[in-house]
């Protein structure tokens, strides 16, 4: 009986290892992706500074651009679009991003606002289904590894609402990496345009104010500047987006490889007290059986010497 | 004097050197761009640019779409006094010398195929195209494209 309780022991540990080996596994290929990801940011951000440059040049030579400028005071109609992960087993990734989600939404609805969901990710399809939300667009297979195409698809679809005028204010939820050892849930505002002096003041990963202006106060534009930012606009939703995505997928490795190395070490400790209990297990059955011996030896002799 | 010249893309920084001129085709025309050049900021139409390095070989790139920005100002080196920085962005850039014509091919077979199809089931005239199609004629445009530079390198093949 007592055996049964060291093999019960015995199988657990060994689930135990096994899950182990896993959760290792996920969080060195975490780690492995988490580099890949960094690099990848940076390859991006000379080409997303230069297109945001390029952007306010242009909107700085022409006034008229207001209405593709700064942002509505009471907007009627929103676009929200979010970015999670595909998968889970990435610690509070996906949750914290819907939860900045959800206040955002109920501030526009308490405003007055019509919201329109966009997301991106496989976790929010099923996130939102479940609470019955319809969305108007749900993308996936992209958060992993996102391509250029990716980010071109998703910003496209936001374009496409803003310019047909079925939205006057387009916001994002991502996952900002600002390191390694930090990440952060953030709320931008992707069309229109966010006032130049406004986004550089809470960004830290905005260009500083040096490089922010030309050398010449004059610039020429071609064609004419309402349609040179007519065409540039899509083309810098497009750079935010993709820069959005690929620090978001940064971030859920950080993300998971943290879960995976707690999940690790929990399952460390776990191996560790079942090992304990099953020593004890095992030393309680060797001392009963001792004592089974030695009390039937002791019954028998005293049956002989009767 | 040569000014300093940047290709970006959204995956790499392509082009990274000092160039004498710089040959598009923007929006309004063909331009080259030399040092001293006037602070414009264009949008560039596909096609291929080349890039003429201080000394060698011209660098050729198929660009498929995209916005230039010249920026002059004072405080350069060189005999005219100004400095010249330029930078060429571009969705979608590769070095004509990278490009693999084989795939191009294909591709550009693959999306005629899907364009054709496509505009077979829905046979109205005037209608908005489907994103769909839409995506099918910039795929088939950009190997088209690929093919276009390409030949110009290898003309035979």
């Amino acid at each position: 009986m007592a055996g049964g309780v060291v093999r019960t022991l015995r199988r657990r540990i060994r689930t135990v290892e096994a899950t182990k080996k896993i959760t290792r596994a996920f969080e060195l290929i975490a780690a492995s992706q988490i580099i890949r990801a960094q690099n990848r940011i940076a390859a991006n951000r000379p080409y997303r500074e230069a297109v945001a440059r390029v952007v306010r040049e242009a909107a700085k030579g022409d006034p008229a651009a207001a209405g593709l400028m700064g942002t509505p005071e009471h907007p009627r109609k929103v676009a929200v679009a979010l970015i999670v992960g595909d998968r889970g087993l990435s610690g509070p990734y996906n949750a914290n991003v819907f939860r900045a989600a959800e206040s955002l939404l109920a501030e526009q609805r308490e405003g007055g606002a019509e919201v329109q969901l966009v997301t991106v990710g496989r976790r929010a399809i099923a996130y939102f289904r479940f609470r019955g939300r319809e969305t108007a667009e749900s993308f996936s297979g992209m958060a992993d590894r996102p391509a250029f195409g990716d980010a071109r698809q998703v910003a496209g679809s936001l374009w496409h609402l803003f310019r047909t005028g079925e939205v006057e204010l387009v916001q994002l939820v991502s996952t900002r990496y600002e390191s390694a050892g930090h990440q952060r849930v953030e709320v931008t505002q992707l069309l229109p345009l966010p006032e130049p002096a406004a986004k550089g003041a809470g960004e830290p990963g905005s260009p500083g104010p040096s490089d922010e202006t030309a050398r010449s106060g004059y610039t020429e534009f071609e064609p004419d500047v309402a349609s040179l930012l007519a065409q540039l606009m899509p083309r810098s939703v497009e750079a935010e987006l993709f820069a959005a995505l690929l620090e978001a997928s940064a971030s859920e490795h950080a993300a998971r490889q943290r879960a995976m190395a707690a999940a690790t070490d929990n399952a460390e400790e776990l191996v560790r007290t079942l090992t304990r209990t099953m020593n004890q297990a095992r030393q309680d059955a060797i001392t009963n059986e001792i004592m089974e011996i030695v009390g039937g030896a002791e019954a028998l002799r005293e049956a002989k010497g009767a | 004097m040569g000014f300093a010249l940047k290709v970006l893309t959204p995956d790499r920084v392509l082009v990274d050197a000092d160039a004498a001129a710089l040959v598009l085709r923007s929006s309004d025309g063909d331009m080259t761009v030399l040092d001293g050049h006037t602070s414009v900021v264009a949008g560039v139409v596909p096609g291929v640019v080349r890039i003429d390095p201080d000394e060698g070989e011209p660098l050729r790139l198929a660009v498929h779409g995209g916005f230039l920005q010249v920026d002059t100002g004072p405080g350069g080196e060189g005999p005219s006094g100004l400095a010249t920085e330029v930078a060429l962005m571009a969705g979608v850039a590769e070095l004509v010398s990278e490009i693999d014509v084989q795939r191009a091919r294909r591709a550009r077979d693959e999306a005629e195929a899907l364009l054709a199809d496509l505009r077979a089931g829905r046979p109205e005239e005037g209608r908005e195209p489907s994103a769909e199609e839409e995506g099918a004629a910039s795929a088939l445009a950009r190997a088209q494209l690929r093919l276009e530079a390409a030949g110009a390198t290898e003309p035979t093949r």
